[in-house]
């Protein structure tokens, strides 16, 4: 048997995409909170990295001023961080999760509207 | 190993299970402030490890650290996916903080638990992958793509490449009201103005009509930020009959016929409590900003309106193509305008015509500047209102929506009250990645269903978790929706949830 369960948005700090920590009951024993926590902020930290806009506009502008050419050869300073996100919950889901039944899944399939971490029994 | 050994390790720099840890930041520079935290940390992580699994390292940290690559896991069999990290600093202080482990140390420590009950488990779980492998052609015989399958009022074209709405008329309309007094302009005017002012004239408004072209084309052709279906296929619902029961639900009473509707979420933003509705179409919690367009009968993220000239919604997604293309369209009708009458009044210079005459002599020009004039009011209207929207950082529904005795109490949540940060904030947005992979392989079961994560009804646990056990109300929902559920309830649950449940038994 097998359940998914949802880290939730935190909106607190408007539209910018982070997760809240707070420890769901449900994996409590496989898992110690702080591991948990630590993981759920450093993703938090890489998303608030990808959507920054200080990092964004130059991809933009670089993009609308070559006619969305640049798009074709370049890759965006966003798809890059969410290419180590992934990297970073897939690391994340062998060294640690895996081992104790936890398997987070890819965020970019719900649009980052939430994080599911599937439960094996 | 004594707890003090393992402190003193952890506090130089030196932890033995950083494989177990993602690349952060250096542990050598942040030392003194999570000292305290350490001991918890290294007590809880090091006890599940297996014994196997720990001296893995050793062999190949060496041979690692020997040939000086810069990739940081090499345990992982996708190591070329990791050859891209960026993370460039933790990288170099992990070569010096491998070089210190022996070997011989990481065997003493004997753990009490010898293997997880999930390790043979663990190798099939499904991974992250930043770009899967496409599925072979004879793999995916019979089955078919989401965009044959998509239940939304969408069209798409060139194998679910380009996706639209349904109504094409308005859209050929703009189309040609752009396209065509721009090679109209293109043929009459720009010779004259090539030879007699400059051929600079020429490429500013090739180049301008290009970018207004291609930006019309990625806003109506793309995905605006459609959100995936099925997120919540079960939510907690009340009743309408009973206003004095609010919080419970009789899903199964089968005394009275009640209508349940779906009880909204509420979540607080930047400290302003906002109410989240269910979308019974999509049926997903619809998250804030988010807007169920008629037209083409999807939610979209940040939804703006719908253009029925581009024949799309706006959304997150291709709003700042939108933003483009209106700014650069008003900018080629002044410029049209510009350069049209440009041209009569050198022609009347130089023939020592009066105004009449020199129509006759260039009719084109003319009317080109009288339809741009005329183009360049309703379009600059249009990016006007978009400037002051987006200094606002409002939408169009929200600007509509904001019922005008109410204006005062309602402020918008999202405001920076920075005019330039709501600027950047809007336009320097980056361009997610569609969340409707369109191409993607449908699995049978999901045909029904339409996209998005599992079906499991756990999802209520979870929302119980998150509101931190303080609600009454979600709590008793989640136990009237696990009680339907078809999976028996589990260990975790029954601890909080057995004395709730026969209460409300009795009460029934």
């Amino acid at each position: 048997p097998k359940r998914i369960i949802r880290i939730e948005r935190d909106y607190s700090r408007g539209e910018l995409c982070q997760f809240r920590t707070t420890f769901p009951t449900e994996i409590d024993g496989r898992i110690t909170p702080i591991q948990f926590r630590q993981t759920i902020n450093r993703l938090n930290e890489l998303l608030a990295k990808a959507f920054n806009p200080k990092n964004n506009w130059y991809d933009n502008c670089l993009a609308c001023l070559s006619i969305y050419t640049s798009t074709l050869f370049s890759q965006s300073h966003y798809e890059k961080i969410v290419e180590e996100i992934c990297i970073f919950l897939d690391n994340e889901n062998q060294n640690l999760y895996n081992i104790n039944g936890l398997n987070f899944r890819d965020p970019r399939k719900i649009s980052f509207l939430f994080v599911s971490i599937f439960i094996l029994r | 190993m004594s707890n003090q050994a393992r402190a003193s390790r952890h506090a130089s720099g030196i932890l033995p299970s950083k494989q177990f840890f993602a690349p952060r930041k250096p542990i050598t520079q942040n030392a003194s402030r999570r000292k305290s935290n350490t001991l918890s940390v290294i007590n809880s992580v090091l006890e599940p490890i297996a014994p196997a699994v720990v001296l893995e390292p050793s062999s190949y940290r060496q041979i690692r650290h020997e040939s000086g690559s810069n990739i940081l896991s090499w345990d992982f069999a996708t190591a070329t996916s990791f050859s891209r990290h960026s993370d460039s600093d933790s990288s170099g202080t992990l070569s010096t903080q491998l070089q210190m482990i022996p070997p011989k140390k990481l065997t003493q420590t004997k753990p009490p638990v010898n293997t997880s009950p999930y390790e043979s488990i663990a190798k099939s779980m499904p991974r992250i992958v930043y770009n899967p492998a496409p599925i072979s052609h004879a793999e995916s015989k019979g089955l078919k793509r989401l965009y044959q399958v998509w239940p939304g009022r969408n069209r798409f074209f060139f194998g679910g490449r380009i996706m639209t709405s349904r109504d094409f008329p308005a859209f050929l309309v703009a189309f040609s009201a752009l396209v065509v007094p721009s090679i109209l302009f293109l043929a009459f005017t720009c010779p004259y103005l090539f030879y007699n002012i400059s051929p600079a004239v020429v490429f500013v408004f090739a180049y301008l009509f290009l970018l207004a072209l291609t930006s019309m084309l990625r806003t109506s052709w793309s995905d605006p930020g459609i959100i995936p279906r099925n997120l919540d296929p079960s939510p907690p619902t009340e009743d309408l009959e009973d206003p004095e029961n609010n919080a419970q639900n009789n899903p199964n009473s089968p005394y009275y016929p009640t209508r349940s509707v779906p009880l909204p979420k509420e979540v607080n933003i930047n400290g302003q409590p906002v109410r989240l509705k269910y979308c019974e179409t999509c049926r997903i919690y619809r998250p804030p900003r988010c807007s169920h367009c008629r037209q083409c009968d999807n939610c979209v993220e940040n939804e703006d309106h719908h253009c029925i000239w581009l024949n799309n919604c706006i959304g997150k997604r291709n709003y700042r193509t939108f933003f483009t293309f209106i700014a650069t369209a008003t900018i080629l009708c002044v410029y049209v305008t510009g350069f049209c009458l440009v041209h009569i009044f050198l022609l009347m210079k130089e023939h020592d015509l009066n105004f009449i005459s020199a129509i006759t002599i260039a009719p084109v020009s003319f009317v080109l500047a009288v339809l741009s004039f005329f183009l360049m009011w309703s379009v600059g209207g249009l990016t006007m209102y978009h400037m002051y929207l987006i200094s606002k950082n409002l939408t169009t529904h929200e600007q509509i929506r904001i019922p005008i005795p109410r204006r005062n109490d309602t402020r918008n949540p999202f405001d920076y009250r920075n005019i330039s940060r709501n600027c950047m904030w809007v336009l320097c947005r980056p361009l997610t990645k569609s969340s409707v992979s369109r191409r993607a392989y449908v699995e049978e079961e999901f045909l029904n269903l339409g996209q998005g994560e599992g079906v499991l009804n756990d999802q209520r646990e979870s929302q119980q978790t998150t509101i931190n056990n303080t609600e009454q109300n979600t709590e008793q929902n989640t136990e009237q929706n696990t009680e339907s559920n078809i999976e028996p309830n589990t260990k975790l649950n029954t601890n909080n949830t057995e004395p709730k449940i026969t209460e409300t038994h009795e009460q029934e």
